[in-house]
């Protein structure tokens, strides 16, 4: 795909959210807004509230272990929504660990795109955005 | 009664060589030229009737005196003189016997011959023989004297009585032989120096007939015997078969006795009307064990059974008496509160295709068997179990190992980049910090739960709820204090158990914990901890008014590691997963049931 117009980062993790906001504007060079969450009830409220209209492409990491929500329970929420946020959403796994059964069972979600080891890179960036 | 005739087809030996032998009412002649000739006939014939129990008769008349009838007998028969003292022969003059009344009168000769008769016969003669001589008798009386002798032939042919008539030849003439002859059964004379027989045709007849017939009865006899005979070999094989096949049912029974009996399985069986008929011993020991007391014979099954099993008994038997065989596994509580287990067949048992005279019931004890699959059904159950738990725990702590490092790793690249500002890279450096911070925290934890399973060995001591309890209010005494939080705790049902207090004490202070922090706002938290025994266990039910958990939801991960409920609250996961390790390792088990906003509740079961 392109550069996206937005990339989203939903971890409970805020040292994990502050790495990738540095990695993802070295990689773009802030041609991307870039949108942190820390708690999944909030992103999704955000998500539905901003594209039940607008069709901004979007990258949206995501990751697994979080309290309440896990990454999964989001993907269940996003996959219940209105088709124009899964036209302009593609989901990018990122786990501190990769455990292939997460892989399995995330390659079972058509919104999910690929599976990333935490620490984000540069280069897996750019590779999303068919930079490379 | 005047005569007994016995056997009158007997044949009696007459003791004369030219006769032989006659049959009884027998009336035959004998001529004679010398005195010698008459004795050669007289001796024999009295010496046969003598040896053959008959009472004799000689009426002797001249030239023969008594006297001299009775030397000769002597002289021809050894034991004369002993016949006559017995009384079994004698000797009379033929006045006595013809001529009784001074005349010949046929009346009372014949009166004579059966008064002597009857004499003989009760005197246990079997019959009476005898001899009279004519050689007294008168031309002038010759006619009656022949027609006496002629009716004479009718008066004895019922009786058992063998008369001979001697005649001296010298007194015949030719003509009166022939009607001597023909009165008489049969005549005898000597001639040409030896003794001849003329015997009248009915004689000879008659004779003829009983020698016919004797053939034909020892033939009968002969036949009867073999028939007999026959019967009886048939009757011995018989018996002899009846006899193996007895031997042979009595092995069969014998061999299927010692199955029935050395069997490690239980045989009951019954009629269909479900009354016992015969069971072995291991079925004794089965009802006894199971039922408090034996079967006996005749009783009805039913009243060995409770009104539930009564029915399922009932139905079972139905379904069998249709010709179906029942497998299954059953369970009786035994009266020392043991449960047995039985592997249990019900089958007809059938005489005849179709036809069922009863149910035959087999059950082996399969309680050893039965307990150990049971105690391994519950190890693997729990096996499984744990085994989620701990793939749970590696999960988690690789998870939340590689999460901080992921971090260093990250941070630390950017920070040996050029291309930042010096207070960035500082910036870069207090994440890196933070994210050690995180790092040793886990291990920190891990060590904990380490340490937590290998003090299980600590010493087990009565512990004090209400001290327990006290220890907690003073280490969590200013969150207490700042939440205004109130413990209610009832312990009189249980106040104290026998465990490992650190264990206990560590349940204690999760769970106060858990409460305090995750109560609802503006809702003073309430806990409320009560002890109650139940059985052989001790039960602790322990309450909070906080913000539950939703547990269609988290159910499964409630005791797991770093599982977290609530959002924006401190708190890492570790409370409940550290409470559910230690009540493990007290043996015990804990349940949760909450609702979201208005509380949780935990009940856990520990052995006394």
């Amino acid at each position: 795909m392109k550069i996206p117009d937005r990339i989203i980062v939903l971890d409970d993790d805020s040292i994990n959210n502050m790495f990738c906001r540095y990695i993802i504007k070295e990689a773009l060079e802030e041609k991307s807004e870039i949108v942190m969450f820390t708690s999944p009830q909030k992103a999704l409220i955000y998500i539905n509230a901003e594209y039940a209209i607008n069709g901004i492409s979007t990258v949206l990491f995501l990751d697994i272990n979080m309290p309440v929500l896990s990454g999964w329970d989001v993907l269940d929420e996003l996959s219940k929504t209105s088709s124009a946020v899964k036209e302009n959403i593609t989901v990018y796994m990122l786990s501190s660990s990769v455990d292939p059964n997460d892989k399995k069972r995330a390659d079972k979600f058509d919104m999910v795109n690929g599976f990333y080891e935490k620490p984000l890179t540069v280069e897996a960036v750019q590779d999303i955005c068919n930079m490379n | 009664m005047l005569t007994k005739t016995k056997n009158p087809n007997e044949l009696r030996k007459t003791g004369i060589e030219v006769i032989s032998e006659t049959s009884w009412g027998t009336h035959f002649c004998n001529f004679y030229e010398t005195k010698q000739d008459m004795l050669d006939i007289l001796v024999p014939f009295f010496r046969s009737g003598l040896e053959n129990n008959e009472y004799c008769v000689y009426i002797a008349c001249s030239p023969v005196s008594v006297e001299d009838a009775e030397r000769s007998l002597r002289k021809g028969i050894p034991l004369f003189d002993k016949y006559l003292a017995e009384g079994k022969i004698e000797v009379i003059n033929h006045t006595e016997w013809y001529l009784k009344s001074g005349n010949f009168d046929p009346v009372d000769v014949f009166d004579c011959w059966d008064k002597k008769l009857n004499l003989a016969l009760n005197g246990g003669f079997e019959g009476l023989r005898i001899n009279g001589n004519a050689a007294w008798l008168e031309r002038r009386l010759w006619d009656s004297f022949l027609e006496y002798e002629n009716d004479l032939n009718h008066h004895i042919k019922d009786k058992n009585i063998i008369v001979m008539c001697t005649y001296p030849m010298d007194k015949c003439f030719a003509a009166d032989v022939l009607d001597v002859a023909h009165v008489h059964k049969a005549a005898i004379a000597k001639r040409k120096g030896s003794w001849e027989i003329f015997e009248s045709p009915d004689t000879k007849r008659s004779k003829a007939d009983i020698l016919k017939k004797n053939t034909q009865l020892q033939d009968r006899v002969k036949i009867g015997t073999q028939q007999l005979k026959d019967a009886s070999t048939d009757l011995e094989i018989v018996m002899l078969k009846k006899a193996s096949t007895e031997e042979a049912l009595q092995r069969s029974n014998a061999n299927l006795a010692s199955i029935f009996e050395n069997t490690d399985t239980g045989y009951l069986l019954l009629d269909t009307n479900m009354n016992i008929i015969l069971f072995n011993k291991i079925a004794s020991e089965l009802a006894v064990s199971s039922f408090g007391r034996n079967y006996m014979n005749g009783e009805s099954m039913y009243n060995m059974l409770d009104e539930v099993s009564r029915q399922e008994f009932k139905s079972r038997c139905n379904s069998v008496l249709e010709g179906k065989q029942i497998k299954f596994e059953v369970d009786y509580h035994g009266f020392n509160n043991s449960v047995y287990w039985y592997d249990t067949r019900m089958f007809p048992i059938k005489i005849d295709e179709g036809k069922h005279i009863g149910i035959c019931i087999s059950a082996e004890d399969i309680t050893d068997r039965k307990t150990r699959e049971l105690e391994k059904e519950s190890i693997t159950l729990d096996l499984i179990h744990r085994n989620k738990d701990l793939e749970q725990f590696s999960y988690m702590v690789s998870h939340n190992l590689r999460a901080p490092i992921a971090n260093i790793l990250g941070f630390s690249k950017l920070a040996l980049q050029d291309k930042y500002e010096e207070s960035e890279v500082k910036n870069f450096i207090q994440q890196i910090d933070s994210s050690a911070e995180n790092l040793d925290e886990v291990i920190r934890d891990l060590n904990m739960i380490l340490q937590v399973k290998t003090e299980s060995h600590a010493k087990k001591e009565e512990v004090r709820f209400a001290e327990i309890l006290e220890s907690i209010r003073k280490t969590l005494k200013n969150t207490i204090e700042k939440e205004n939080a109130v413990i209610i705790e009832n312990f009189e049902a249980a106040e104290t158990i026998i465990c490992r207090r650190v264990y206990l004490y560590s349940i204690f202070l999760n769970l106060v914990s858990n409460s305090l922090k995750f109560h609802n706002t503006g809702v003073l938290p309430h806990i409320e901890i009560t002890t109650l025994k139940k059985e052989d266990k001790l039960i602790i039910v322990y309450s909070d008014n906080g913000l539950g958990i939703d547990l269609k939801k988290y159910g499964g991960k409630v005791f797991g590691l770093y599982k977290r409920f609530h959002h924006d609250t401190e708190g890492k996961g570790m409370g409940l997963f550290m409470v559910k390790a230690q009540v493990d390792i007290l043996g015990g088990i804990i349940k949760i049931s909450s609702e979201v906003n208005k509380g949780t509740e935990f009940t856990i079961e520990l052995n006394q």
